[in-house]
């Protein structure tokens, strides 16, 4: 091998990591480091490809350091945390005595749990159930039903014992029906309408507009009857509020303003 | 062995997901989605995982994945394909690489070839070997060197062209 060929080994060495004992490595590093040589053998060291190398390394760490400066949301390990409502899993097996401290810990959650439902009546908080409703219009999904007609969309709803006992804006009603999914939120059913405004769509986009309906007991800490919460979630502008025992999340792939035509 | 709870997990490797996902997808908002989405299929299925040490490459190879089925239905925008790079290696000096900020890097990353940009990330992300790169991106570490060949090349050499200041530094062959 010649030095090019060295140079093109070594443009993929990370230094200060295990590549330093990758075996793919050993000879250009041998080539690229001074060190002394053994009894009996003659150094390999190239100073050239050495100068190269030390660069590289350089160039290397400085590239690297602009990646780690990429900022964390403040405030994300919570959102992940609380998106997730499942216990804590253990992903390899407890020890006797972990299994009595599990046990012990168990029981106080338990208490505590207890308490908690007494207290709030079981119901989950609001701004989870939003993040949850606008992933969901984000993610990949397939409508139950596809259809431009409010009463069969009502009709299959009624079927999944989804809620159909809501009153549209007056916005939203001069916005296309697509059809509609029965979801589920903590166990209760949730109707989500999908609409087209009219408006250009995004790329590879069916719907631009969609509506969450859920008992209004079923969520903690829901809005008030008026007026709607705006926020925005992710990429989805929302507008949240309560009326007539339901909450509703209108989600639009727009801004504010595109988002207020419709309530 | 210790037990390993979510919120340890979460604790252990939100960080480093983010800034993967944000060096694919480049919007706060979409590298949100990604590193959330992930963390909602551990809590769903990590349990299925016995050993804690493939913790790591179980996320990120997760990530990846939902990177790529979100990819599938969107259009990209056009870019203008790079060339392949020449023979000679392009290489930045580290005066150039200390000038650069982060946002520019990524810039750069993201006019990278799709297909080599999330090999490049993991690389300098450092957060795995090889043969954990290849594991998160279902290649054999042979491709996953080709890949970050050429695309550090691309890279390099978008860095070398959009730096006011730069100078290029070109493989000498003697």
């Amino acid at each position: 091998m010649n030095k090019e060929d060295f140079r093109k080994i070594l443009a993929l060495y990370r230094p200060g990591t295990a590549d330093r004992a990758d075996p793919g490595f050993k000879e250009a590093l041998e080539r690229a480091n001074p060190s002394p040589a053994p009894s009996g053998r003659q150094d390999k060291f190239d100073r050239e490809l050495g100068r190269w190398f030390q660069e590289h390394c350089s160039s290397h760490l400085s590239i690297r350091s602009k990646f780690l400066q990429i900022p964390v949301p403040p405030g994300l390990k919570d959102q992940i945390l609380a998106e997730v409502r499942t216990p804590a899993r253990n992903v390899i097996p407890f020890r006797p005595m972990d299994l009595l401290r599990a046990a012990a810990i168990l029981v106080l959650c338990l208490g505590l749990a207890a308490l908690f439902w007494r207290t709030h009546g079981g119901k989950d908080d609001f701004n989870t159930y939003r993040g949850r409703m606008a992933r969901t219009a984000m993610q990949p999904y397939v409508m139950d039903l596809q259809s431009h007609d409010l009463p069969s969309i009502n009709a299959f709803l009624a079927g999944r014992k989804a809620p159909t006992d809501y009153v549209l804006p007056a916005g939203v009603l001069k916005a296309q029906p697509l059809g509609c999914a029965a979801l589920k939120w903590q166990g209760q059913p949730v109707s989500m309408i999908c609409f087209r405004s009219g408006q250009p769509l995004p790329a590879g986009g069916q719907t631009d507009l969609w509506l969450f309906i859920v008992d209004q007991s079923s969520v903690r800490n829901g809005p008030s009857a008026r007026p709607p919460i705006v926020a925005r979630v992710s990429k989805l502008m929302t507008a949240a509020w309560t009326q007539g025992g339901k909450t509703y999340v209108l989600a639009a792939a727009g801004d504010e303003e595109f988002l207020r035509k419709y309530f | 062995m210790e037990s390993v709870s979510f919120e340890s997990v979460v604790e252990q490797y939100y960080e480093p997901l983010y800034r993967f996902a944000f060096s694919l997808a480049r919007t706060e908002a979409d590298a949100c989605d990604l590193t959330q989405q992930t963390f909602y299929v551990w809590a769903t299925k990590g349990h299925q995982l016995r050993d804690k040490n493939s913790a790591k490459t179980w996320l990120f190879t997760t990530l990846h994945r939902v990177f790529l089925q979100g990819r599938r239905r969107e259009t990209r925008f056009p870019h203008d394909p790079l060339n392949e790079t020449d023979d000679q290696l392009p290489f930045i000096c580290p005066v150039m690489a200390n000038e650069l900020d982060w946002e520019q890097v990524l810039d750069a990353l993201g006019r990278v070839d799709e297909n080599y940009q999330a090999a490049v990330a993991l690389f300098y992300l450092q957060e795995c070997s090889y043969r954990e790169i290849a594991e998160i991106l279902e290649v054999p570490i042979g491709t996953v060197k080709s890949r970050l060949a050429r695309g550090l090349g691309q890279l390099k050499k978008i860095l070398i062209q959009t730096s006011p200041s730069s100078r290029i530094g070109k493989a000498q062959h003697e």
